[in-house]
């Protein structure tokens, strides 16, 4: 069941993420083109391209990060708390099914949306050694003698990967909680998402004081990230139970 | 025993929706349930199908409590368009193919066919009342025990209700019942076996339509006007 669930979350929203993707490459061919196709005597018109375009980089990986969050969130409220949830929540399948395959698909279109932003990094750089170059970086701070580096990569890598799975577990749960009030339930999901953080940041900034007074001044950044991800972890763990048993048990469609 | 609610109650803030409800439904029947806005019927439905919790109470169908066991045996319409309008019809065939395993894909295409709707056709593209006539067809084409129809003939035009009514005395088995919530009570009254008049969350009178034609020499229709005169 929980394949078939994957399933149409992801038919539902192949299109939207399909043009986003087609866009981003168009943009990053068209960049390339005007870059090779620019006059060679207008003075630094090249620099303040490839300047240009290194930000756009930037900015659109950003952006479609911004993206996967907003779209899951609206895909996540329209078939779980408005009419598509008549549907859903008369599936003969677990809540917990529900939720996981929101979960899943929205990492499904996380990890196409990295492939499509080294697509567009390679399309500006005309070539893809960029990948290799990286790829030896990466391996060689594992690898290296360099114990802090080695490490601090490998929590950032963590910490990057475990983002949409925190933000979303937020999310669920904050629509979790809105779903108990008997009136203007989205507008308590917003206030509940607000004050989750607000919790979340007063437990994290305590718990983690408390345990970077005990780590070694060399290991402080390493050990403050692996232990930021940690908790965010174990609060998002939760958040998606929390959120699983008041649907499952509490779950009141307006 | 098809459905069994007991002390069944349900409060939205202060408010009573449903006020301790007993009802007992017996399978091979068509039940009305019947009330003004506000009375209850909805959330009675939608306590039955899953989608409400009930603040107190027991409701059991198939002496089951309410869970993935009874939505394996409830088919549900609710009042409002629940499919995704990025659908095609062929695409909602497909959906409740994976999902219930008692869904006649055979069934549903002849009724399509029936009312030309083509299964190519996209759920965005579809008047309401068409999007309300392929919902009806799937639900109706589910071999379930318990069908649950919140004004299935609300928003299609007289014409096509005749043939809303048709399907669902013909594609319902005798082990199965139907409760159908309506306004229209004079366009189902010849299809139901029984009725149930709630009022402010209580049921007023729960009996045979023959019953009723016998005791109180009058139509469903005629009673309820009686019972529910401003």
């Amino acid at each position: 069941m929980l394949r078939k669930l994957i399933k149409y979350e992801i038919l539902a929203d192949y299109k939207k993420y399909g043009i986003m993707g087609i866009a981003v490459i168009a943009l990053a061919v068209l960049a390339l083109i005007s870059e090779k196709t620019a006059p060679p005597y207008v003075n630094g018109y090249s620099n303040f391209i490839s300047a240009v375009f290194a930000m756009s980089s930037v900015f659109t990986i950003f952006s479609a990060s911004i993206l996967l969050i907003v779209l899951s969130t609206i895909r996540f409220y329209k078939s779980f708390l408005k009419d598509e949830g008549y549907l859903m929540h008369t599936l003969p399948v677990h809540t917990w099914q529900l939720i996981a395959s929101k979960l899943i698909a929205a990492y499904i279109w996380f990890l196409f949306l990295l492939i499509i932003s080294a697509v567009y990094v390679t399309i500006l750089k005309g070539n893809i050694t960029w990948i290799t170059d990286f790829s030896e970086d990466f391996i060689d701070g594992f690898t290296g003698e360099n114990d802090y580096l080695s490490q601090f990569m490998m929590s950032s890598l963590i910490s990057v990967l475990l983002t949409p799975f925190s933000y979303l577990a937020h999310i669920y749960f904050s629509f979790a909680l809105g779903n108990l009030f008997s009136k203007n339930k989205l507008t308590m999901s917003v206030v509940m998402f607000l004050a989750i953080n607000f919790a979340e940041r007063v437990i994290t900034s305590v718990l983690l004081s408390a345990y970077l007074a005990s780590v070694k001044d060399d290991m402080t950044l390493t050990a403050m990230t692996y232990s930021n991800t940690l908790l965010s972890v174990i609060l998002s763990v939760i958040y998606l139970i929390a959120a699983e048993r008041i649907f499952a048990k509490k779950l009141n469609l307006e | 025993m098809l459905l069994e609610c007991n002390k069944l109650c349900k409060y939205y803030g202060d408010k009573t929706a449903l006020n301790n409800i007993d009802l007992q439904l017996e399978r091979g029947k068509i039940i009305g349930l019947l009330g003004p806005n506000g009375s209850g019927k909805t959330t009675l439905i939608k306590i039955l199908s899953g989608i409400l919790t009930p603040s107190g109470g027991e409701v059991k169908i198939s002496d089951k409590n309410i869970g993935i066991e009874t939505k394996k045996i409830v088919s549900y319409l609710p009042e409002r368009t629940y499919l995704s309008d990025w659908m095609t019809v062929q695409q909602t065939l497909n959906f409740f193919k994976d999902f219930y395993e008692d869904f006649s894909v055979e069934t549903a295409l002849d009724m399509l066919q029936k009312l030309d709707i083509q299964t190519s056709e996209k759920l965005r593209t579809m008047s309401k009342g068409t999007r309300e006539k392929v919902q009806l067809i799937l639900v109706m084409s589910r071999n379930a025990e318990l069908y649950l129809l919140d004004e299935p003939i609300g928003g299609v035009d007289p014409a096509a209700r005749d043939y809303i009514l048709k399907t669902i005395i013909s594609n319902f088995n005798e082990n199965a019942s139907v409760i159908i919530s309506t306004h229209l009570i004079s366009d189902v009254e010849n299809i139901l076996d029984d009725v149930i008049f709630l009022k402010y969350g209580d049921i007023v009178l729960h009996s045979a339509v023959d019953e009723i034609r016998e005791q109180h020499g009058k139509s469903v229709d005629a009673l309820f006007r009686e019972v529910f005169a401003c």
